[in-house]
């Protein structure tokens, strides 16, 4: 294992793609993490999130051989396919409870993403409450849209209806809220 | 609905996984030909990638792994039971017998057979003796036909000889003329690269002297771009008042003759503009004149691919650019 700690992502990718169990251990130590943590706070449910982070690491047998560089880092793209599972989750699950949920993104708000206190936590959080604090800091109607579109799984369509706003609106907030969260990570860097 | 300014209008959505069924399959075929809109949607991508951290980061229980590791290769599906019915045993014994009674019909028949046979072997016999002498006379004749052969064989061996001395003259003959050839080939080669090594370096010293121009004026500016390869660094100089901009990229490695880099300019939404290969030194720095068929200023992105010798014409390469940023952000050569 010890050969395959020192390999970056995209060599273990290509290791993988060719059927290196070792190969996928250690992409697994390096990201399993963010792929559950993202799972479990967007479905309050670790046994789902388990399964789904299952789902994603033995989707890589087949995928990882379709990775393309030009699109992204390898973390970029697994945490993609990772919160495309959980999207698929949300969506089926609000079908079937459709009416209760139209107005479930007027609930939601940053508190679910509050800050944690122990010194610990902290330490180990510390990527975290960087993006926390970026995403306090969009105006409302942006960091509104990308939080109901990124962690609550809504369509752009779905921000739209919800909101009453027309759809190039919503269009705008995202692109908006994109960039500014971009300029503000490359300032925290 | 396919050109890259209706995609890009839908790639924050698809960064966010936020598109319906049908865009979403609709951005995906034109990222497969779209290396402007690949690297656009990389930004994107680089921020909701941050993005999911926002979530308390705990590891998943050990047995996810295990199972993980356990899940490959898939399982063979499971044989069910054996169906056979409980009167197959004597289903089979009634068939032994049957079997038995044809076989012994069948050795009957053999044994009649085999007595026929034996008649035929010795009347076979008899004929092999008769074809034995005609064998014989046949000999004799053969032996005659050798005598002739042998006679025209030393005439044929004295032409040979002949033959063979024509020809080591023929071949000596040969060998000088392909090395003549060979001699005026290389000469004609040689004359071709020195023509070519002379035009580069013409190029290079006008790019060279284009550039100490451009450092000269009191306002130029410089942008900094980014590279999908550490080692690779790129930097536009460009000046505002007389639109004049040059490319200079470091960290090169030298292509084989059949390759080159090709630097490309490109306005939001428009097709990339070709701007001609880099000329590349041997230490790796690469420079171009870029000559924008618009106001340099309404640029807003550039690239550099890896072309075949003769450039791409339409647009760089997928998966071939190296290096790649925008215009927006320049900083004066001069604080």
């Amino acid at each position: 294992m010890a050969v395959y700690d020192n390999l970056g992502d995209e060599n273990l990718l290509t290791l993988i793609a060719s059927g290196e169990k070792d190969a996928l251990e250690c992409f697994y130590n390096r990201h399993a993490t963010a792929v559950f943590s993202l799972a479990k706070f967007m479905l309050k449910n670790e046994a789902v999130a388990e399964e789904i982070t299952q789902e994603v690491f033995l989707s890589l047998w087949l995928k990882a051989s379709t990775y393309n560089v030009q699109r992204g880092s390898p973390k970029g793209w697994l945490m993609s396919i990772a919160h495309h599972r959980v999207i698929d989750h949300v969506r089926s699950a609000k079908r079937a409870r459709e009416s209760t949920d139209k107005m479930a993104h007027e609930m939601f708000n940053l508190q679910a993403l509050s800050l944690v206190h122990t010194e610990d936590e902290a330490h180990r959080n510390i990527d975290r409450q960087l993006v926390v604090r970026a995403l306090e800091s969009l105006p409302d109607d942006q960091r509104k849209v990308l939080v109901m579109a990124y962690f609550q799984g809504f369509s752009q369509s779905e921000i739209s209806e919800a909101l009453n706003q027309p759809l190039g609106t919503v269009k705008t907030r995202m692109r908006l809220g994109l960039q500014k969260l971009r300029a503000i990570f490359e300032n925290q860097s | 609905m396919t050109n890259c300014r209706d995609i890009e209008d839908l790639l924050p959505a698809y960064s966010l996984n936020a598109l319906g069924d049908e865009d979403s399959a609709l951005v995906a075929q034109h990222l497969e030909g779209c290396v402007w809109c690949q690297t656009a949607l990389r930004e994107f991508r680089e921020v909701t990638t941050r993005l999911s951290t926002a979530a308390e980061q705990t590891p998943p229980p050990a047995r996810v792994l295990k199972n993980v590791l356990k899940g490959r290769p898939a399982p063979r599906p499971r044989r069910g039971p054996s169906l056979v019915p409980a009167f197959a045993l004597s289903t089979a014994v009634l068939v032994i017998v049957i079997l038995g009674s044809v076989l012994a019909f069948m050795m009957a028949e053999l044994r009649n057979s085999n007595e026929t046979l034996t008649e035929q072997v010795a009347s076979l016999e008899q004929d092999n003796e008769s074809v034995g002498e005609e064998v014989a006379n046949l000999r004799g004749d053969n032996q005659e036909v050798a005598r002739q052969v042998a006679e025209l064989g030393k005439g044929s061996a004295a032409m040979a000889e002949k033959v063979d001395h024509l020809t080591t003259e023929s071949t000596q003959l040969g060998a000088k003329v392909t090395e003549v050839t060979r001699e005026g080939k290389d000469l004609v080669t040689q004359m071709y690269q020195l023509s070519i090594s002379g035009q580069q370096s013409l190029d290079a010293l006008k790019t060279q002297r284009h550039l100490l121009y451009l450092l000269a004026l009191p306002d130029t500016q410089v942008s900094d771009l980014s590279s999908t390869n550490k080692d690779i660094e790129g930097r536009v100089i460009f000046n505002p008042s007389t639109q004049n901009s040059i490319l200079v990229v470091t960290g090169l490695t030298m292509l084989s003759s059949s390759m080159q880099y090709q630097a490309w300019l490109r306005k939001s939404a428009c097709r990339p503009e070709s701007q001609g290969p880099l000329s590349v030194d041997d230490k790796g720095w690469g420079m171009a004149v870029l000559e924008p068929v618009d106001d340099f200023g309404k640029y807003q992105w550039l690239g550099v691919s890896v072309e075949a010798a003769d450039g791409s014409a339409a647009e760089p390469t997928a998966g071939q650019v190296i290096l790649f940023g925008m215009l927006t952000e320049a900083d004066p050569v001069r604080p």
